[in-house]
C-alpha cells in the first residue's frame, strides 16, 4: 500500500522516477550477493580510473636509484624501470583501457542488435545479406587484421580504435540475436503490433528488442572485456601508439624492459594483468545481478 | 605475391612456404590435443555430476577459458620461466636448435616438439575450457535421450554406450565450435609466437608489420586468411562425416 502512494507521488517528476528506478534497480542488484560485489567491484574500478587521477598525479619522476623495488609503504606495488611507483600508473593508466573498451563494447553491440533484428524481422533478402556479412566477417581472423590495418592506418586517436575494433567484433553477438529475434518474431504481441501497422522501427526497437534486454546487456559486458583484451594485445605488440600511459603500455614495457629477464620486475608487470583480471571478474560475477534486473520474470518472486 | 621490400629479391611465396609449416604443427597439434582432452574432460565431468572432481574440473574450465591466451603466454613465461626458473626460455625460442637438419628422424621431431611445447601449452590452454564446458552440457542433455535409455535397457555394455552412443552425439556441438576457434587461435598466433619467439607466420607477420614490408604483410595476411577457410571447409567435411543427418546428396 505504501508503495502505490509512493509511486503516484512521484510518477510525475522526472529526477524522482530517475532516482526510484536508481533504488529499485540497486536494490535487484544487491539480491543477489556474488552480482552484488561484482558491481561493486567494476564500480570501484571505474572511479578509481576516472577519477583517482585528479588525486594522484602519475609519478614521473625518474629515479634510477629506485628500479625495481619491491612493494613497500610509500610504493605499494613496487617501482617500474625507471623507478616510477607502479601504483600511480595504474591509476591513471585504466581511463584509456576502460574508455576504449566501453566504446568499442557500444558500437558492435549497436551494430550486432540493429543487424541482427533486422536481419529475423524483414527475412529475405536483407537477412541473407546480413548474414552472409557476418559470415564474412567471422571468418577473417581479427587480431591479425586489426595488427596489419593499425600497421597501414597509424592509430592516433582512441575513437579510431574503438570503431575499428567495433566494427570487426559484431558478427558472433549478431547470429545469436537473430536466432532470438526469430523466435521472438513469432510471439503474439509482435504479431498484434504488426497487424496495427507500427513500422518496422517500432517493431523492431520497442517489441522485439527489449526483450532481449538482458541478454544484451550480458554481452555488451562480455564485449567490454573482449574489446579491451584486444586493444592491450595490440598495444603490447606496440601497434598502437604508445604516447599515453595506460595498462597494455603498461604491460609492454614491463615485457620490453626485462620482465623476461628480472626477477624483480614481477609486480611491474603483474600489477596491470590483475587490475585487468579484477575489473573481468567483477563484469563476470555482475551478470549474475544483470540476468535479475532485466529479466522481470525472476523479479516477481520476491 | 611479389618481394619482400626489406630482403631485396626474396619472393613472398617463399618466405611464406619457410614459415607456414612451423605455425601448421604447432597450431594442428595444440588443437588436435585440447579437442581430445577437453571432450574428455568434459564426458568425465558429466558422468560424474555434481561430484568433487566436476565442481574442480568446472571451475578450471571456466577460469582457464576467460584468460585471453596472450595473458596466459606472459604467465607461463615470469612464472614458470623467469620467477621459478623451471625452464630455459631462452633456449626454447626459436623453433628449431641451431645445427638440427629437417628430416624424418627421432632428434628431429624431437627439437620441433621442444621448441613447439610452450605455444602449443598456450594455445591448449586458451581453448581447453571451452571444449570441456560444451562438452559437459552437451552430454549431459544427451544422457537424457530416449535412445541411450533403450540402449542400457538393451543392456549394452556401459562402454559401448559412452562412445558409441552418447560421445558420438555429444561431441557435434563442441565441434561446431571448432570452427570458430580455429580463426581465434590462428589469429592469436600473431601475439603468442612473437611471445615466446617461435618463427611461424604470425612471427613473420609481426616483423613485417613493424618494418612496414607491405608485400609480405598482404602476402601473409592472405595465407592466414585461406587457411583460416581452408579449415573451416575441412570442418564443415568432417561434420558430414561425423553426423549423417546433414548428409545433403539423394534425400530431398
Amino acid at each position: 500500500m505504501a508503495a502505490t502512494t509512493g509511486e503516484s507521488r512521484y510518477e510525475d517528476s522526472a529526477p524522482g522516477r530517475v532516482l526510484r528506478w536508481l533504488a529499485s534497480t540497486l536494490r535487484l542488484m544487491a539480491r543477489n550477493k556474488v552480482g552484488f560485489a561484482g558491481f561493486l567491484v567494476v564500480t570501484t574500478i571505474v572511479l578509481v580510473s576516472f577519477v583517482g587521477p585528479i588525486f594522484v598525479p602519475e609519478d614521473e619522476t625518474v629515479q634510477a636509484s629506485q628500479i625495481y623495488q619491491s612493494p613497500s609503504l610509500s610504493h605499494p606495488l613496487g617501482t617500474d624501470s625507471e623507478g616510477k611507483d607502479v601504483l600511480s600508473q595504474i591509476i591513471n593508466g585504466g581511463r584509456p583501457i576502460l574508455t576504449i573498451g566501453f566504446l568499442a563494447a557500444a558500437i558492435s553491440t549497436t551494430i550486432a542488435v540493429t543487424l541482427g533484428s533486422l536481419s529475423a524481422f524483414m527475412g529475405g533478402r536483407v537477412d541473407t545479406g546480413f548474414t552472409w556479412l557476418a559470415d564474412m566477417v567471422l571468418t577473417i581472423p581479427q587480431l591479425p587484421l586489426l595488427a596489419v590495418l593499425a600497421g597501414v592506418l597509424s592509430l592516433n586517436s582512441k575513437f579510431a580504435v574503438a570503431g575499428l575494433i567495433g566494427a570487426l567484433f559484431w558478427p558472433t553477438l549478431m547470429r545469436a540475436i537473430r536466432a532470438q529475434a526469430l523466435s521472438l518474431k513469432e510471439r503474439d504481441y509482435v504479431e498484434s503490433a504488426r497487424a496495427l501497422d507500427l513500422g518496422t522501427p517500432h517493431i523492431v526497437f520497442r517489441e522485439i528488442a527489449p526483450n532481449m534486454a538482458g541478454y544484451i546487456a550480458i554481452n555488451f559486458t562480455l564485449a567490454i572485456t573482449a574489446s579491451m583484451y584486444t586493444v592491450v594485445a595490440l598495444t603490447l605488440l606496440g601497434l598502437v601508439p604508445l604516447s599515453e600511459n595506460n595498462w597494455g603500455v603498461m604491460i609492454n614495457l614491463a615485457w620490453t624492459r626485462g620482465a623476461i629477464f628480472s626477477k624483480d620486475s614481477v609486480f611491474y608487470i603483474m600489477s596491470p594483468i590483475a587490475a585487468i583480471a579484477l575489473f573481468q571478474l567483477g563484469l563476470v560475477a555482475m551478470n549474475r545481478s544483470l540476468t535479475e534486473v532485466f529479466d522481470p520474470r525472476l523479479r516477481r518472486g520476491s | 605475391m611479389g618481394e619482400s621490400l626489406v630482403s631485396r629479391g626474396v619472393p613472398v611465396s617463399e618466405i611464406v612456404l619457410n614459415y607456414l609449416p612451423w605455425t601448421l604443427f604447432s597450431i594442428g597439434t595444440a588443437l588436435i590435443i585440447s579437442f581430445t582432452v577437453g571432450i574428455l574432460l568434459g564426458m568425465l565431468m558429466a558422468y560424474k555430476r555434481e561430484s568433487k572432481l566436476d565442481h574442480v574440473l568446472t571451475n578450471i574450465g571456466s577460469i582457464v577459458s576467460s584468460i585471453p591466451d596472450y595473458i596466459m603466454g606472459i604467465l607461463i613465461i615470469v612464472w614458470i620461466g623467469v620467477q621459478w626458473e623451471l625452464i630455459d626460455i631462452t633456449a626454447m625460442r626459436g623453433s628449431l636448435s641451431p645445427g638440427i637438419q629437417p628430416g624424418f628422424n627421432l632428434t628431429f621431431i624431437g627439437d620441433a616438439l621442444y621448441h613447439a611445447s610452450l605455444p602449443i601449452l598456450t594455445y591448449v590452454l586458451g581453448t581447453i575450457g571451452l571444449w570441456m564446458l560444451t562438452m559437459k552440457g552437451s552430454t549431459e542433455s544427451t544422457l537424457g535421450e530416449d535412445y541411450v535409455t533403450v540402449a542400457k535397457a538393451r543392456g549394452l555394455k556401459e562402454r559401448r554406450i559412452a562412445t558409441a552412443y552418447v560421445g558420438r552425439n555429444a561431441a557435434l556441438p563442441p565441434f561446431t565450435q571448432l570452427t570458430i576457434s580455429i580463426a581465434l587461435v590462428f589469429g592469436g598466433s600473431l601475439i603468442i609466437e612473437w611471445l615466446f619467439v617461435y618463427e611461424g607466420l604470425g612471427y613473420v607477420l609481426y616483423n613485417s608489420i613493424q618494418q612496414r614490408d607491405y608485400p609480405v604483410m598482404q602476402g601473409v595476411f592472405l595465407i592466414i586468411t585461406t587457411m583460416v577457410i581452408v579449415a573451416n571447409l575441412l570442418a564443415d567435411l568432417l561434420y558430414s562425416r561425423l553426423d549423417p543427418r546433414i548428409r545433403v546428396g539423394g534425400r530431398d
